[in-house]
């Protein structure tokens, strides 16, 4: 996300707060997720522009792939950021002053700032070098007294008129694509890309780093989430 | 005959004359009874709690599900002190809690001085309300009031800015301003009853023995201040120095407090362990506090 008034509106491209250029035209002004997971997103974007590291999933990294992510994220946060710990009202004040003017966010943030009053000007985007995400997902506790309620509670969070509600309220796509006859805005299962699964493929969605690289060949291993905990306190400096 | 004294049995004793005899004549029940709640409370909530955070220092933790594991390790305390993040976090920590202090102090004494030695007892008790009120108020609301004043388009800025000057206030430099500004009152007040408990004849006394203002601020006020001024330190050096949310609302940069917090969920043990840094920082300021009188002045 960037404030339109700031950040050239053509931008469709990560490399705004990865490479020198944007990072010392943005300095002190980048707003990044403060988490470990955001390694990830360094990830994405070494995937993308260097692609003899061979990157495959941006959260099972080896060695070699994890230390060239950690050095990109170094290079950045030198250049000074702002970090929102998942505290989204932080953020949503930062762009509002103009403390913060590009960096990565999630929609609810960009539904509060253009729904606002008066509106902030921003633009959202999935850059070209695809981007990480996540679905919202229930779970039900195996032990659960009543698992039947939580069955009757799912029943009611995939009806079209729930999924509806959520889907604009967060800003995000929904699951039951019933969904779409139902939103206020009639385009927003278009502006989201609710059945356009093409556009998805270069999302890649949260998951743990683990040793084994998650899949079946012994010979890889990756960093494991505690590395990349431990790696993140030593990026942030 | 002579009359013999009868024996009147005494009046039947009420139960709670009964306890109470009991507790005269057994003085170490009494003391333990008395004691036994706040020793309670010492023993097991408070020194219980800091033992279990030592314990925690010392298990592992699952690298998938992040839970801790009960295995004895000492890999926390390792990472602590082999990595330079920790090290550098810890100094910037502590040097801010110098500058901090000695901030304070700079604006605590004129204040505090003018209290106690000038003011009428009208306009004191005036400048006691003004300097208590800001402590009553929440600090969660103080800090994100520092945020708008400090930030882009914030009155400081909007000052500056007829005159081409930009002033980064989401920065350190911004974090010891607001930092100074909230432990303030905790200055001012033992510096204030450290100040009025010097009696006038001190100064009268110097003042015959051919001293001047300066000499006497520097030989007789100063010295007999110095208690109470580290006793202020006390606070603003101990509250600057476990201080999370501040730093989080206006820096990017790390300090202790933010640390422990980032990392606790998930990597408990070493959140334990980075914790005894401060308290070990603190337990060594307080014994030197101790030396230099400061609990007399509290």
């Amino acid at each position: 996300m960037f404030r339109n008034d700031i950040v050239p509106e053509d931008t469709d491209s990560w490399s705004v707060i990865w490479e020198d250029e944007g990072l010392q035209e943005y300095a002190g002004k980048i707003s990044i997720y403060d988490d470990s997971i955001f390694i990830a997103d360094a990830a994405v974007y070494l995937k993308a522009t260097q692609p003899d590291l061979g990157i495959e999933s941006p959260y099972q990294l080896n060695e070699e792939q994890f230390d060239a992510a950690v050095a990109l994220l170094k290079k950045q946060a030198a250049a000074g950021l702002n970090y929102w710990p998942g505290d989204v009202a932080k953020q949503i004040a930062e762009y509002t002053n103009g403390d913060s003017v590009v960096g990565t966010t999630w929609p609810y943030q960009y539904v509060q700032l253009t729904g606002a009053d008066p509106p902030v000007a921003v633009t959202a985007i999935k850059p070209v070098e695809g981007t990480t995400g996540w679905s919202d997902t229930w779970m039900l506790y195996s032990k659960a007294a009543n698992p039947n309620c939580m069955y009757l509670w799912m029943n009611h969070m995939i009806s079209p008129e729930a999924q509806a509600a959520v889907a604009e309220g967060f800003g995000e796509a929904p699951v039951n694509l019933k969904a779409c006859e139902l939103t206020e805005n009639t385009n927003h299962c278009d502006d989201y890309h609710a059945d356009d699964e093409a556009w998805w493929e270069d999302v890649y969605y949260w998951t743990t780093p683990v040793e084994d690289c998650g899949d079946d060949d012994d010979s890889t291993t990756c960093k494991t989430q505690e590395d990349w905990e431990a790696a993140w306190t030593e990026i942030k400096g | 005959m002579t009359s013999v004294p009868v024996y009147e049995p005494p009046p039947q004793e009420s139960p709670g004359r009964r306890l109470s005899t009991f507790f005269y004549r057994h003085p170490r029940v009494r003391l333990w009874t008395l004691l036994a709640l706040p020793v309670a409370w010492l023993v097991l909530v408070y020194f219980g709690s800091l033992f279990v955070l030592l314990l925690s220092s010392l298990w592992e933790t699952d690298p998938f599900t992040r839970e801790v594991v009960h295995t004895f390790t000492l890999e926390n305390f390792q990472r602590i002190f082999e990595q330079d993040v920790y090290r550098n976090v810890a100094s910037r920590t502590v040097q801010m809690a110098v500058l901090v202090t000695i901030a304070d102090v700079v604006l605590a004494f004129p204040i505090a001085y003018y209290m106690a030695r000038v003011a009428s007892p009208r306009t004191r008790d005036i400048l006691v309300v003004l300097i208590l009120v800001p402590l009553w108020a929440n600090y969660l609301v103080k800090a994100y009031a520092w945020r708008t004043i400090l930030s882009e388009g914030g009155v400081i800025n909007w000052a500056l800015d007829p005159f081409g000057l930009h002033f980064d206030g989401l920065s350190t430099v911004g974090l010891w301003l607001v930092f100074t500004y909230l432990w303030l009152p905790f200055m001012i007040l033992p510096i204030y009853a450290g100040l009025e408990r010097i009696p006038t004849s001190f100064l009268e006394a110097s003042a015959d023995l051919g001293g001047r203002s300066f000499t006497t601020f520097a030989r007789v006020i100063l010295p007999l201040a110095f208690p109470a001024i580290v006793a202020g330190s006390i606070f603003t050096f101990c509250l600057t120095l476990g201080d999370y949310i501040a730093p989080g609302l206006i820096t990017s940069e790390q300090f202790i407090g933010t640390v422990i917090y980032n990392i606790r969920g998930e990597a408990l043990p070493t959140a334990a362990a980075f914790s005894l840094v401060p308290i070990a920082v603190v337990v060594v300021y307080l014994l030197v506090a101790r030396r230099l009188g400061a609990f007399e002045s509290l």
